[in-house]
């Protein structure tokens, strides 16, 4: 059964048409893949999923339920969790006061199920490897790290669904690789992934199942070793053969 | 029919003075993304340079115009442009916010500093009052010259505004600008110059519209008066969204139509005597609502590259360190201060407290309110609605019932949120209700023993709870429409309210009776707030001291209020719901998809910020025992806002200094000057006619100024240079300065120094600590440094542009790498 299910979705900003009536199903406890070149409209479609911009047409469902019309915050307390592309980090709190932070509001919204928020702020510092920098301020640390920082904080949630917009940029090749581990050991544990990323050697390596969306549109859908000699996806990222 | 006509044309004047300055407004915003806060008082200074001109040296009225509107204006726009708006690019927020306002203070002091005299400046209509008969003689209608004048000159700059935008190349410039600045460069454009231009001709349709409307008054006119009623323009320009001018120019007409329109049902005010203010409401009213009901674009300029505002958290210990060192000063200041610096203290005091609400809104959750005293004026209000009751006919105090129902509720509230698991929201929802109506049949008992009005001789800490629940009620109600408005917008709304509250509440002179049917003798209720033109409270009688007696004790207790809402401040900071706020102020979305509810987050500080304001007021009032509708106007909140960013949003010592200066250091200066300049009259025009005024009058807005060039506020940048004394190392020479200070203050006691002497140079030493402990402990300060290198080192990319590429910096990286020591480099 798919958890997370997009239909039809389309968005207009103006007379551009970033999102074009996409559909596609992020399977439970899947590790799932969206790729496209840049402009495609991969972001667009991930503030739709979390609620920060309404589809000019289409629907969301979350298990079954349809999210269309909820607000954000609604949604995260359905167990939907998110990143950004473009940090939105709190850059007024250390890198341990935001992962803190995060379980306390979720402290604030789950009163049946109350956790000691600076223990699993230790808990999830460990597991994301960032004990070092945990008393740096955000703005000190390279990009790389922030991302995991905001992976961090999204985990403090106990999402069901993580949508992750591009986590591994600015990340060394090293720490890919164990980014990559890191993310096989959440979906491990239950947790749903579903992963923006431009790092081919990631997505093809941990995802189950990739859709590529060009021009707002999806073009391609399948295994990783499907998608590297689909026909349309080489064209759109290499442009065309003739 | 006749007077339809009339009321039409007067409203279609007015509407066409606004439409001339909200498209000035709109053209600057546009190209430079700058709200030209000042802009209503560009107008006031225009009209009272054009008064001088023209009425005051008797100048012919073309020249005096064209001096004003065609050469002044312009030039003064060009120069604000050039160097005060430039500067504010890449700025946080506030600043953008707070810089226009400073101007705006600027102006409104200068034109009192300068045509503050008692004599008033009267204008004349434009061919005084002759005017022009429509119809025949039976159903004759006359329209005075000034108002069909006004017509054709909004309609004539209207028609060149569209061809200087449409036609010339300048104005495509312009219009490019507004879209993208860069790519404008990029093909040949100037965005500065089109930027220059456009502030002319908005300081210049700025200055004709003051002209107008000033003249149209026939009568004497108000700087403060004068700035408000262009400000009315603003509502035009945020329904145009600050872009179309087709659109502000219709909202300018329906403002114009709307007042006048009002005027004629209302008889002038005339028939609802507690509706009187309600004309002068209708702009700022119809703002509040453009602001709440249109959708509107992002704000232009939130890319801001890195914007460091970032505040320090403040510790605990040092926290209530600095919290009884603020205690302990103000006990040790009582035997030997006298009675002047003694208020002037206390309201310093009591203005820091107010700027607390402040520091918790703005410097911890990152919203703007701009009127903090209309909150704290609200807070008075209560207050002696509650202690004094000041209505002989009112049956039982309304505030007392309401406060009775609120009671009622929570506790309704938080035993419902008890039996919430088990029934469900529902419980919450009746329980509350029930509670509620619990505390209303409540109130009519008790109001029926004890028969209303209270009248106590001195404040009651009842009354302060009350306060508090009453204005964080007020806060939320406010807050509440306002809620999706952020930055600029939001500043504009607690504006308008300012205005609305000033007007409708403040300036209040009538008894509202009201009739509740089938109950009494018709008038039930008579409501009077600021009847009496000013509100009354006494000091309070705690802790078996009654502070009525002494104004000295007040003063500690003011410093002990104080103190306590400041380290609860702290507290607050460090919880997690200070977390909260904070991560609310840097990124809303990510708060969201955190699952955190924005608007219960928010709606929950503006209520316990504007219960800390008006606790504040209550406190600010009973220093002299009354205040009036002045004390809490629009024009006495902006200082306040502006010193307490220049000492530091962020921070509770900000709030501090703030407030001691707009309390104290101002009011002080230009009394010292003041009297320095009686006794030496030869150099009278020096200290009293330059310094003395200029402290008086433009000096707070001056301090703001600086404001572009260190953001973060002054205090912090003070602090810097005291913190390492703090430390191990520094320990011996604080504990030798504190010995040298209690020596001193003992030598005082004993009158071997006097008070003034024992004040400057206890000051002195203060401010040199820094300095000699640089010169006695230099170690002191190397580690700073020191700290500053290796932080710098880290950036091994921004080496070789930042600074130029040294040897050093050549044989680190080798030994980090673990290289053989190279011998490149050397030049």
């Amino acid at each position: 059964m798919s958890i997370l299910e997009i239909s039809d979705v389309t968005v207009d900003f103006g007379g551009n048409r970033a999102v074009d009536s996409v559909s596609l199903p992020v399977e439970q406890g899947s590790l799932t893949g969206l790729i496209g070149p840049n402009g495609a409209g991969k972001t667009t479609l991930f503030n739709v999923i979390s609620g920060l911009l309404s589809p000019t047409s289409g629907k969301v469902t979350l298990e079954g339920q349809d999210i269309t019309k909820r607000k954000p915050h609604q949604r995260a307390r359905m167990g939907l969790a998110r990143t950004f592309q473009r940090l939105e980090l709190f850059t007024s709190l250390s890198v341990r006061e935001n992962i803190t932070v995060a379980g306390e509001i979720r402290n604030r919204w789950n009163m049946s199920d109350q956790v000691d928020a600076a223990a699993e702020t230790e808990r999830v510092i460990d597991l994301i490897g960032l004990g070092e920098v945990a008393d740096a301020e955000v703005s000190e640390i390279p990009t790389g790290q922030a991302r995991i920082v905001e992976l961090g904080r999204a985990l403090m949630t106990q999402p069901k669904v993580l949508l992750l917009d591009e986590p591994a940029s600015g990340q060394t090749e090293d720490e890919t690789v164990l980014f990559g581990e890191l993310l096989k050991k959440l979906t491990g544990e239950g947790t749903t992934i579903f992963l923006v990323e431009h790092d081919m050697a990631l997505v093809m390596s941990v995802c189950e199942m990739i859709h590529v969306l060009d021009f707002g549109k999806i073009i391609a859908r399948g295994t990783p070793e499907e998608i590297q000699i689909d026909s349309a996806v080489l064209e759109a990222y290499l442009g065309s053969q003739n | 029919m006749d007077e339809f006509i009339v009321n039409t044309i007067i409203g279609l004047a007015f509407g066409a003075i606004y439409a001339i300055a909200s498209s000035g407004l709109v053209v600057t915003y546009a190209t430079s993304g700058i709200f030209n806060f000042a802009h209503g008082a560009v107008g006031m200074f225009a009209a009272f340079l054009y008064w001088q001109f023209r009425w005051g040296w008797n100048w012919p009225a073309p020249i005096a115009i064209i001096l004003v509107v065609v050469v002044i204006c312009p030039v003064f726009g060009i120069l604000l442009e050039r160097f005060v708006i430039r500067g504010l690019r890449n700025t946080m927020e506030i600043t953008k916010i707070v810089v226009p306002i400073a101007l705006l203070l600027l102006l409104t002091g200068g034109a009192s500093w300068i045509w503050g005299g008692t004599e008033p400046e009267t204008m004349r209509r434009f061919w005084g009052n002759a005017r022009i008969r429509i119809g025949d003689s039976a159903g004759a209608i006359f329209i005075s010259w000034h108002h069909i004048i006004v017509m054709i000159v909004a309609i004539a700059l209207a028609a060149l505004l569209f061809v200087v935008l449409y036609v010339t190349r300048m104005g495509v410039t312009m219009r490019a600008v507004v879209d993208n600045p860069e790519l404008t460069q990029l093909n040949g454009g100037r965005p500065n110059r089109a930027s220059a231009m456009s502030w002319a001709i908005g300081s210049s349709m700025a200055g004709i519209a003051g002209v107008l409307i000033a003249s149209l008054q026939n009568a004497a006119i108000n700087s403060f008066a004068l700035t408000l009623l262009v400000v009315n323009a603003y509502a035009a320009a945020i329904f145009g969204k600050l872009r179309s001018l087709t659109l502000t120019f219709v909202g300018s007409i329906v403002i114009g139509l709307a007042v006048s329109y009002w005027n004629w049902i209302s008889d002038i005010g005339q028939k609802w005597r507690w509706l009187s203010g309600f004309r002068v409401s209708i702009p700022v009213l119809l703002l509040f609502a453009m602001l709440v009901l249109l959708p509107h674009e992002r704000l232009r300029g939130a890319v801001v590259a890195r914007v460091k505002e970032r505040f320090r958290m403040p510790t605990l210990s040092k926290s209530f360190i600095w919290a009884g060192a603020i205690v302990v000063f103000f006990l040790a200041a009582m035997p030997v201060i006298q009675r002047g610096p003694v208020l002037l203290l206390s309201t310093g005091l009591a203005l820091g407290v107010i700027s607390l609400s402040l520091v918790l809104l703005t410097g911890y959750a990152g919203e703007i309110n701009l009127a903090p005293l209309t909150f704290a004026g609200i807070g008075a209000i209560v207050a002696q609605q509650f202690d004094v009751g000041n209505s002989p006919r009112s049956e039982f105090s309304l505030v007392g019932v309401i406060f009775l129902i609120l009671v009622g509720a929570t506790i309704g509230w938080v035993i419902g949120l008890l039996f919430r698991k088990a029934y469900g929201r529902k419980a919450v929802t009746i329980s509350t209700i029930v509670f509620a109506g619990l505390g209303a049949v409540s109130a009519i008992w008790l109001e029926g023993e004890s028969s209303g009005a209270y009248i106590r001789e001195s404040m009651s800490l009842t009354g302060i709870l009350v306060v508090a629940v009453v204005c964080a009620l007020v806060g939320a109600i406010v807050a509440l429409p306002a809620l999706r408005l952020r930055g600029l917008y939001l500043g504009l709304a607690t504006f308008a309210f300012a205005v609305f509250v000033t007007n409708m509440i403040f300036k209040q002179r009538s008894t509202l009776n009201l009739n509740i049917p089938w109950v009494g003798d018709g008038e039930d209720f008579g409501i009077n707030l600021f009847t009496g033109g000013g509100v009354f409270i006494s000091r309070p009688s705690w802790l078996g001291i009654d502070f009525n007696d002494s104004s000295k004790a007040y003063m500690v207790l003011l410093a002990a209020v104080f103190a306590i809402i400041g380290l609860g401040l702290v507290l607050l900071r460090r919880s997690a719901y200070g977390r909260q706020l904070a991560a609310m102020k840097d990124s809303p979305a990510a708060c969201a998809t955190l699952g955190l509810n924005i608007v219960r987050l928010k709606l929950s500080v503006f209520a316990l910020s504007s219960a800390i304001a008006g606790v504040g007021g209550v406190f600010y009032v009973a220093i002299v025992r009354t205040a009036n509708e002045d004390s809490f106007v629009i024009f006495a909140s902006l200082p306040i806002v502006l010193l307490l960013v220049v000492a530091g949003i962020g921070y509770v010592s900000g709030a501090f200094a703030g407030g001691i200066l707009t309390g104290v250091f101002f009011v002080m200066m230009s009394d010292v000057f003041g009297k320095l300049s009686a006794d030496y009259s030869s150099f009278e025009w020096l200290f009293n006619d330059v310094i003395k005024n200029f402290f008086f009058f433009v000096g707070p807005a001056f301090a703001a100024l600086t404001l572009a060039s260190n953001p973060g506020g002054f205090l912090n940048d003070m602090f810097k240079n005291y913190r390492p004394l703090a430390t191990r190392k520094g320990l011996p020479l604080l504990a030798a300065w504190g010995v040298f200070q209690g020596l001193f203050y003992w030598s005082l006691n004993l009158q071997w120094v006097g008070m003034w002497t024992f004040m400057l140079i206890s000051l002195g030493v203060a401010l040199l600590l820094p300095a000699i402990a640089q010169v006695l402990v230099p170690s002191l300060y190397i580690d700073e440094a020191t700290l500053k290198a290796r932080r710098e080192a880290t950036q091994l990319e921004l080496i070789g542009i930042d600074r130029d590429f040294t040897r050093e910096d050549i044989m680190s990286i080798d030994a980090a790498l673990k290289l053989p020591a190279s011998e490149v480099g050397e030049k």
